[in-house]
């Protein structure tokens, strides 16, 4: 049997035994081949020793079961690493930030407390899973829409705790700030609530997010403060109708003022759908169809398209735009979508129109107009998530194909959060691509376009491979950090990153001499002295490994 | 016991006809489930193929003559209702050892799903498509499946004989052993694609 770090074995077993006298002894798991079903499936140590891993699991199935769990740990001194079910890949999996942490996996407690169709709100437990939440509201028939990131397959809860995004509206695709109160187990197993749901029998919990008092639930998220075994959601009401617009420019040069017109639309709420920004010229498919061309491949390209995109600097050239202009091949192609009343979806249509056509040879085109409800069988003929409905298609990319000649074992999300202007893409390009070159780190094909989960910025998201050969992994991790402190050096921050990148990140939010750290470190210090829970998560270690860790 | 082995037993109650209602559990209820006897008449639950691959035709056509309790199901890469609306409840309940020929992209997300019940790849058999249309094979199970898989592997017409092969292998455990095979044959594809079973 492993055992976490500085612990004996014939030690741990005591506490393995308590575990089972907490949750029943089939939910405690200390074998290898179990154990090893929480390794991280994309690490970047595959096949290395310091590969991050877990000594034990234990599988709780209630708060009080949790309870227990965290007050065995705190009486001994066991690092704990809860998840919720797993499927961070990406982003480090189910695998601990502190090699040798007992997984405190939550996938039993999986009930979904409420939907309330009429709050349009929902309370749910870290096992629900995107596609448990959705199903539930199918077979009951509600008028409600789940926001889910694609794939689906991961937790309402765990998603939402690291921040993650989705596809529907702006204000349901931040799946952080859509939450509204939840339920903490705090490192010394105490339990609590935050929001209204700080007050016994509390009618409003789902309906008022930030109750009296300072407003505790984002120190829950991305970091090690506790537990949260409970936590309600805003939904969407479904919509009545929704619409799908393409507007297209055939000039570099509009790339800022497209940009500038999306942000006054989505922030006058003209526009509240998931804008997907496309380069039909530079061979960059918007995201609802990045699966479709893994699967398929791109558009045919002639062989002089071919030539004069190998030639284009920062995805430019007079030649490759004037080649556009003749083939009619759009330079920038921008989805915007509408969701709500049929009458309402054209007006703002119609609206989005008016405006973009200020830049001139805008063109416009309806690519989907559907009411709702859609029929479930037919959401596949769009891009699901963007309809609320959560999907596995992302894994039907195939083996070795000629555009995707070299499939990876996983890969490393690299993703700064960069301004809301067409000269931050133009920037980050630059900056990054001649960073990758200089690395040696396959991250660009020519031009790469952002993303926009969120409003009021961009996610400049780029996927590093994991490969099967150690050395090359190795050189990438190290690539990465360097990344990393390039963003730094711009002022973009990363958003999210795995454990073995929490440091590398938290180093560039170094405003006054790590002001951001040592407060965290600070907290750390009073709510979790024994530092059981996650150590190491988002660089907040305990006081008893800090001076250790670099 | 541990939860894999509940997963086992659970999995030859269902097949052997013991009363058991998979939409009884309530939700969120994954409960340890009741261990009965013997896996007598035990068997895969379903194959799985990807029909994009002239191999996984062939191992799909094969698997329609092999041992399952739920038959062959072809995919074109997305599991998503196969997952959603099969797979899901009958692991849920603690059953549904599934064999297949897909991509490795497929399989990850069957293994990540598979997780999430405790279960696991018992076995995997990557097919490495080499220059000149020659095929090697690495399969990765436990030692007393080994053999039992060899003999389908070094055949040219591998893709046809794995279903019999995988469905003698259902309830593999023990410690993993590797075995490189081949190269033995020319095919016609140039696609990797990995066979697996799920128990």
């Amino acid at each position: 049997m492993r055992s976490p770090p500085g612990m004996s074995a014939a030690e741990f077993a005591r506490v393995v035994a308590e575990f089972e006298r907490a949750v029943g002894k089939p939910w405690v798991f200390t074998r290898d081949e179990d154990v090893d079903l929480y390794r991280d499936a994309f690490s970047p140590f595959l096949h290395e020793a310091e590969e991050l891993v877990a000594s034990a699991a234990v599988a709780p199935a209630t708060t009080l079961e949790v309870q227990q769990v965290v007050r065995i740990a705190n009486r001994h001194k066991v690092p704990l690493y809860p998840i919720s079910t797993g499927k961070n890949l990406g982003y480090g999996g189910s695998a601990p930030a502190y090699s040798g942490s007992v997984v405190v996996d939550l996938k039993r407690m999986n009930r979904i407390i409420e939907v309330n169709e009429a709050n349009a709100s929902a309370l749910v437990e870290p096992g629900v899973s995107y596609f448990d939440l959705y199903h539930h509201i199918q077979a009951r028939k509600l008028k409600v829409w789940i926001d889910c990131p694609d794939p689906g397959w991961g937790s309402v809860i765990g998603n939402a705790l690291d921040r993650g995004g989705g596809y529907t509206t702006a204000n349901y695709r931040n799946h952080f700030d859509s939450h509204c109160g939840m339920e903490v187990v705090l490192p010394n197993g105490e339990l609590l609530r935050t929001g209204m749901g700080a007050i016994p029998n509390a009618k409003t919990w789902q309906q008022y997010k930030s109750g009296c008092g300072p407003w505790l639930d984002g120190i829950f998220s991305q970091s090690n403060f506790g537990i949260v075994t409970k936590m309600g959601f805003w939904l969407m009401p479904e919509p009545e109708a929704y619409l799908r617009g393409t507007v297209s420019l055939s000039r570099y040069a509009d790339l800022g003022p497209m940009v500038e017109t999306l942000n006054y639309l989505e922030n006058a709420r003209i526009t509240a759908g998931f804008p997907d920004i496309a380069s039909p010229l530079n061979a960059y498919p918007p995201i609802g169809q990045l699966q479709l061309w893994n699967e398929t491949g791109p558009p045919s390209m002639t062989d002089e398209h071919r030539k004069l995109l190998s030639s284009a600097k920062l995805g430019y050239s007079p030649e490759l735009e004037a080649y556009g202009i003749k083939a009619g091949i759009p330079y920038w192609q921008l989805y915007v979508s509408f969701h709500g009343p049929a009458e309402v979806v054209e007006a703002q249509w119609q609206a989005a129109q008016r405006h973009f056509a200020k830049i001139q040879g805008a063109k416009f085109r309806v690519v989907d107009r559907v009411s709702m409800p859609i029929d479930p069988a037919k959401a596949d003929a769009y891009h699901e998530p963007e309809l609320g409905v959560p999907s596995l298609r992302a894994f039907s990319i195939g083996a070795r194909t000629p555009w995707n000649p070299t499939p990876s074992k996983g890969h490393m999300w690299f993703s700064p959060i960069v301004p809301r202007t067409g000269e931050a893409i133009i920037e980050a390009n630059r900056v990054f691509s001649e960073a990758a070159r200089e690395l040696d780190m396959p991250l660009f094909r020519s031009f790469s376009m952002p993303a926009c989960f969120w409003e009021r910025c961009f996610i400049f998201i780029l996927a590093t491979p994991v490969t099967e050969d150690p050395a090359t992994n190795k050189r990438y991790r190290e690539g990465f950090k360097k990344l990393i402190a390039i963003g730094g050096q711009h002022g973009w921050g990363e958003y999210r990153t795995a454990p073995v990148f929490q440091k590398s990140v938290m180093d560039v939010y170094s405003f006054n001499d790590h002001a951001l750290q040592r407060f965290h470190e600070t907290l750390k210090d009073a709510i979790d002295p024994n530092g059981i829970m996650s150590p190491g998560r988002y660089a907040i270690w305990p006081k008893g490994l800090r001076g250790t860790r670099s | 016991m541990n939860r894999r082995n509940f997963c086992l037993s659970s999995l030859a109650t269902a097949i052997s006809g013991a009363a058991f209602a998979a939409g009884s559990l309530p939700t969120g209820e994954r409960a340890a489930l009741p261990v009965h006897a013997s896996a007598a008449g035990a068997q895969l639950y379903k194959f799985v193929y990807d029909r994009r691959y002239p191999a996984a035709r062939s191992f799909g056509a094969a698997a329609e003559h092999a041992p399952s309790s739920g038959g062959v199901v072809a995919i074109r890469g997305d599991i998503t209702e196969l997952w959603s609306r099969d797979l899901e409840p009958k692991w849920r309940t603690g059953g549904g050892a599934i064999a297949g020929l897909t991509s490795a992209r497929t399989l990850l997300c069957l293994e990540q799903l598979a997780r999430d019940q405790w279960m696991r790849v018992a076995i995997r058999t990557e097919h490495a498509m080499l220059a000149g249309q020659k095929i090697a094979h690495r399969l990765t199970a436990p030692e007393p499946m080994i053999a039992r898989m060899t003999w389908a592997l070094a055949a040219e017409d591998w893709a046809q004989k794995l279903p019999a092969a995988l469905a003698t292998c259902w309830d593999a455990v023990g410690a993993g052993a590797s075995l490189a095979i081949g190269p033995t044959c020319r095919l016609a594809t140039e696609d990797a694609l990995v066979s697996f079973v799920i128990t």
